[in-house]
């Protein structure tokens, strides 16, 4: 943030607020009070030179601690706001109280009675306990860091020596005013930090209760004896059992001092001990407010943080604002808890799919998958009853859509929309060319029902009309936070409405107000709103049925035009003519919307197939003229309109493995094969396939296969099949050879003409020698040696020197056979 | 005495406090028929889109004149079979809207709803009073059904919040003090008993599930009105002559056991169990499992809303 010192008419600026006087002078900085330009609010600002830091070097440590303190809540400690940093020093700004420092209390107006004193103390401890919790030691406990607010409060300041206490860490540095540090500190000895703060709290409870020092003296080394000696004294007036508190406090051996719970323990402490200043709420310990409700409440009541943040504190569990903190906490509690509650749908819940099939037990309402399955699922749907779902798993369901589609041009098409719409008596309104606005008139109801109409654009030759519903006026009117666009939204402000229930509404009565105010029997004062007749969805439903069915009926006639042509006048009086005449014929009235759609769908799906089926004829003349990339093109285009056509991917595979594609000719066929598992020639080109890629096994079983659902095509037998098992010999001769070479191999090394007995001259050996390399020799030439499995069948050895870099693989191995049959060729 | 009654109350209150629109769930599914539809159809739509209710739309007087349910269902099975070999032709042919001319003759029943501002109080004596199990939701702003409420979900909710309540008295009561149930006259049937004959029995005595006896009178298995349904998926209406035990054999595989509870179990155990089983009632059996009573979600909302545990109001 950029906020920095101004000099402004001689006054200094902290963000926005105004420096002051100065209010005291610590260690570091002075602190100054600082006033809102705006507001007026009054703040401390405490200012750290940046030198005089550094020149203790702990400006590392200071900015630790500020982060935490910032974090501090407890309300007798002074909060910190907000830091400023500039190059030159720090700005902390506090919170400011008005009744300046104990020690000048105590010096105004002597010793406090033993109730007052009690109370102070009792504040203290309950801070320096808050502090210690957080592992923050203060050090430099004394009544000039204790100030008081208005209302005589202690509220502790100055964490400037404080520091964050490691577990087990010593701390090294003296610190601290004389009078109050503990014999350790002084002493110069390592000490751990909160039982010094307890030493301080001592003293400060003997300023208080005395209206003087435990020790004091002038003569600065006689003050170190006393407090290493730790001899006070202790006035009459004293009650003993304080005494004995304080004695406990103010031990020279940290070990035998006292602990926050031994002061807590202490009866004299706990006299008229208020709870909230060590409350056992766990949250409390832990600072955590919950920051979220908190705010919460402050939006909903406008009120501050420190409200709420006092009724909490103070346990004040009647106060609304306590109620309403409480409430909200409780509130996400429980919807957490019920999250399932509302995503659930009404029992059986027919969408979860498998992965959400945890560990709980099945619906009473859920009945198992009808086709005989060995295990019961774990959930079982209503809809699992459908017969048609329980052949085909994992088949998708039908998506309904709501919408038509037409390749004619898009001019037409809103030509065709406009003149259905004139026939249903609809009104609409021109947006653009391709966006309308209808509305119609209930003729039962006489209420307006709209929706709009978009034409888009699916791909280069389709277009898609949409519809959609659009809000009541009426409701979008009064209801400000209904949601737009959606229709049937629930309206978010309440109506009493007239025939809603049946039943007694006399809720009212002996029950207290909370009933009363809220049941639907409530005065009617609301608005006096009839519920709306008919209903919005549905009719909605409805006017999109009536003009679909018209235009279904103009679109089969569309269907017969060819794209691109424009339909002459006389055509479409013609066709209308029809219309009128059919529309005489047909029942009065009714209207069959479903019927509508699923012809409509069922035109569409038609015209699908027969293009496929013109896309595939394409593909097939493509082959036979070579041209086999064009061929899988189209091929392609028609398995998108038919993916389920199993012929496609054969005739595919067949002009894959022409290419030499052989991975994807394998992944086509096994497609074929899924999709039409009973087809065997699907099965004959898998095996083909499998083994162009090599995988003899594969291809065998494919064959068996095929044999199986087709014993009676002689082809199979004699081309395929034994082809594939003379394949898979010669495999086996090759491996066998391999491996017999390898014998040799191993016998020529262990070869007993090598066992050196012989003497190394002779003939045997020399003749031994020569032996040993003919063999050797054999099996170099072996190496070279490679028998080649071509494509088309042929299995060639070839020798190293033979080989040249010609391939044979050039000759087809498969005459497309759904080719041949399609077309005049033999 | 004073506060004990009005603790008594509290889930009257609760009830009182909420609306209807509380429970209706940020997502559901809603089926609606047209009465021009097929009755045929319209079970198979039942069955494939999992749902047990449908509101029915009128198009010439353009509003929801009904339900549709499985009570529809088991009444055109019984009134129309006639024996295996014969095509119930009135579950072939027939429109929704014919059926319910023939079935509701001259008495209009119209239709039972409630508004989504309308408090759950409300719907449950709604519920009870018309005798219903499914109460449709509708929204007076724009004449939609929202959703279709349910015993079940009441309870539910119910449920959720009961910690956050004081706990009255009668829910440590047991079921025999507090009388909550059917103890008298209680409709079964025997594993050998006909369908057909079953079905009659939810007809004439309107009661939505009938405990299987064994020759001792113990319960074996319950046969429900949902499990009717199964004759839709499985599309064996045609045959009624079969026994319940056939008819159940379709969820034999993992059938649990009955559920059930004793007499001398309290109220809050009860609840407890039929939240948690999801089911709609309870037989009450004695310690030899021989049937007693039956104790439903409509004796149970009965007593804790409307009568508050006992006392009788109205």
């Amino acid at each position: 943030m950029a906020t920095d010192k101004q000099k402004h008419e001689g006054r200094v600026k902290i963000g926005h607020y105004i420096l002051g006087d100065t209010l005291g002078v610590g260690t570091f900085g002075k602190v100054k009070v600082g006033r809102h330009e705006l507001t007026k609010h009054q703040v401390a600002v405490k200012i750290l030179n940046r030198q005089k830091i550094r020149s203790l070097d702990v400006v590392g440590k200071i900015r630790r601690e500020i982060q935490n303190l910032k974090l501090f809540r407890h309300p007798h400690i002074i909060k910190l706001y907000q830091v400023i940093s500039t190059p030159t020093d720090i700005f902390m700004v506090m919170e400011y109280v008005s009744g300046g420092e104990l020690f000048d209390y105590i010096c105004k107006n002597g010793k406090l009675d033993e109730k007052e004193s009690r109370r102070l103390f009792q504040q203290i401890i309950s801070a320096v306990d808050y502090c210690h919790r957080h592992m923050v030691v203060h050090r430099d406990l004394k009544p000039e860091n204790v100030l008081l607010d208005a209302h005589m409060n202690a509220k502790i300041a100055d964490f400037g020596l404080s520091n964050m206490m490691s577990d087990g860490e010593f701390l090294r540095t003296s610190c601290g005013s004389p009078n109050y540090a503990a014999p350790e500190v002084i002493s110069g000895r390592l000490y751990a930090g909160p039982e010094v703060d307890i030493w301080s709290s001592g003293v400060i409870l003997y300023a208080l209760l005395c209206g003087t020092l435990p020790f004091d003296d002038d003569h600065v080394p006689t003050l170190f004896k006393k407090i290493c000696d730790g001899i006070f004294y202790t006035p009459q007036y004293l009650n003993p059992s304080v005494i004995a508190l304080l004695k406990h406090m103010l031990q020279v051996d940290p070990m035998k001092r006292a602990t926050i719970k031994d002061i807590r323990d202490d009866e004299w402490f706990k006299h008229d001990l208020p709870k909230y200043l060590f409350p056992e709420d766990p949250s409390y310990s832990n600072t955590m407010i919950d920051d979220e409700a908190l705010k919460e409440v402050c939006e909903k009541f406008e009120c501050t943080e420190d409200e709420v943040l006092s009724c909490l504190y103070n346990r004040n569990h009647q106060d609304p604002l306590a109620v309403a903190y409480h409430l909200i906490i409780d509130n996400r509690r429980i919807m957490n808890e019920a999250k399932d509650f509302y995503l659930a749908s009404s029992p059986p819940d027919s969408f979860l799919d498998d992965h959400q099939l945890a560990a709980s037990k099945p619906h009473p309402e859920r009945v198992p998958f009808l086709v005989a399955e060995a295990t019961p699922r774990s959930r079982h749907t209503l809809d699992e009853l459908n017969p048609q779902k329980s052949k085909h798993q994992g088949v998708r369901r039908a998506k309904w859509h709501l919408g038509i589609r037409s390749q004619s041009r898009p001019n037409d098409i809103m030509a065709e929309v406009c003149r259905a719409m004139k026939q249903l008596d609809y009104e609409w309104k021109v947006v653009n060319p391709y966006y309308l606005r209808v509305r119609r008139k209930n003729p039962v109801t006489s209420m307006y029902t709209k929706m709009s109409l978009q034409l888009y654009q699916v791909d280069s030759r389709t277009y898609l009309l949409d519809f959609r519903s659009i809000d009541d006026e009426v409701s979008e009117a009064k209801s400000g936070t209904a949601t737009p666009h959606r229709s049937g939204s629930i309206g978010n402000y309440r109506t009493a409405s007239k025939n809603e229930t049946e039943g007694d509404t006399t809720a009212k009565g002996s029950d207290g107000s909370l009933a009363s105010s809220l049941t639907s029997s409530v005065d009617s004062s609301s608005g006096d709103n009839p519920p709306r007749p008919g209903s919005h969805t549905i009719e909605f439903f409805e006017i999109c049925a009536n003009l679909i069915k018209i235009l279904a009926r103009m679109a089969s006639f569309g269907w017969k035009r060819k794209a691109g042509e424009k339909v002459s006048k006389l055509a479409v009086q013609q066709f209308e003519a029809n219309e009128t005449d059919n529309a005489q014929l047909s029942d009065g009235g009714e209207v069959d919307w479903l019927h509508g759609i699923k012809r409509r769908r069922e035109v569409l799906l038609e015209d699908c197939a027969a293009k496929s089926k013109r896309l595939k004829e394409e593909g097939a003349f493509l082959v036979q003229n070579g041209r086999h990339r064009e061929a899988i093109g189209r091929f392609d285009e028609a398995i998108q309109l038919t993916p389920a056509d199993a012929t496609l991917y054969e005739m595919k595979s067949q002009v894959l493995m022409i290419l030499h594609k052989v991975f994807p000719a394998v992944q086509a066929a096994e497609t074929a094969v899924r999709l039409n598992p009973r087809w065997w020639e699907a099965w004959q080109t898998l095996g083909r396939a499998q083994l162009n890629l090599g995988e003899i096994n594969l291809a065998l079983k494919s064959f068996q296969i095929a044999i199986h659902i087709f014993p009676g095509d002689r082809s199979l037998w004699e081309d395929d099949l034994s082809w594939a098992q003379h394949l898979k010999e010669e495999k086996r001769a090759v491996e066998q050879r391999g491996s017999l070479k390898e014998q040799d191999k191993k016998e020529i090394t262990v070869s007993p003409a090598l066992i050196p007995d012989y003497d190394f001259e002779s003939d045997e050996v020399v003749a031994a020698c020569v032996a040993i390399a003919e063999k050797q020799n054999e099996t170099l030439q072996n190496k070279s040696t490679a028998v080649f499995v071509a494509v088309n069948g042929s299995v060639e050895v070839m020798s190293n020197e033979t080989q040249s870099g010609e391939t044979v693989v050039d000759r087809q191995f498969v005459s497309a056979r759904m080719l041949h049959h399609q077309l005049p060729h033999s | 005495m004073e506060s004990e009654a009005k603790e008594a109350r509290v889930y009257s209150r609760f009830m009182k406090a909420h609306r209807c629109y509380d429970l209706v769930p940020t997502s559901s599914k809603l089926v609606v028929f047209d009465t021009s539809l097929q009755v045929k159809k319209a079970f198979f739509a039942l069955v494939s889109n999992g749902v047990r209710a449908a509101p029915l739309w009128d198009s010439k007087k353009q509003s929801f004149v009904g339900m549709l349910t499985i009570t529809d269902f088991i009444n055109i099975l019984h009134r129309y079979y006639k024996s295996p070999l014969v095509q119930i032709y009135e579950l072939e042919e027939h429109k929704i809207e014919t059926w319910r001319e023939l079935y509701l003759q001259d008495s209009s029943k119209p239709l039972v709803s409630i508004s989504p501002n309308a408090s759950l109080y409300d719907a449950v004596s709604s519920l009870i009073k018309n005798k219903i199990h499914r109460l449709p939701v509708i929204d007076p702003l724009t004449g939609n059904t929202l959703y279709i409420l349910t015993h079940k979900r009441i309870l539910k909710f119910l449920k959720l919040f009961i910690s956050e309540m004081p706990k009255p008295e009668f829910m440590k009561k047991t079921l025999e003090e507090l009388n909550i149930g059917t103890f008298d006259k209680i409709a079964v049937v025997n594993a050998k008993t006909p369908l057909y004959t079953a079905l009659g029995i939810f007809v004439e005595q309107r009661v939505s599930a009938l405990p299987v006896l064994d020759e001792s009178g113990r319960v074996v298995d319950i046969y429900s009105k949902f499990d009717v349904i199964n004759l839709a998926a499985e599309k064996t209406y045609n045959n009624l002559d079969i026994t319940v035990t056939k008819a159940l054999q379709h969820r034999s595989q993992y059938f649990e056991g009955v559920l059930k509870c004793y007499r001398h179990e309290t109220l809050e155990t009860i609840i407890g169990r039929l939240v948690e089983a999801e089911v709609h009632r309870l037989v009450v059996v004695d310690e030899h499992e021989v049937v007693k009573g039956i104790v439903s979600l409509s004796d149970i909302l009965q007593a804790l809303v409307l009568t508050a545990g006992g006392e009788k109001s109205d």
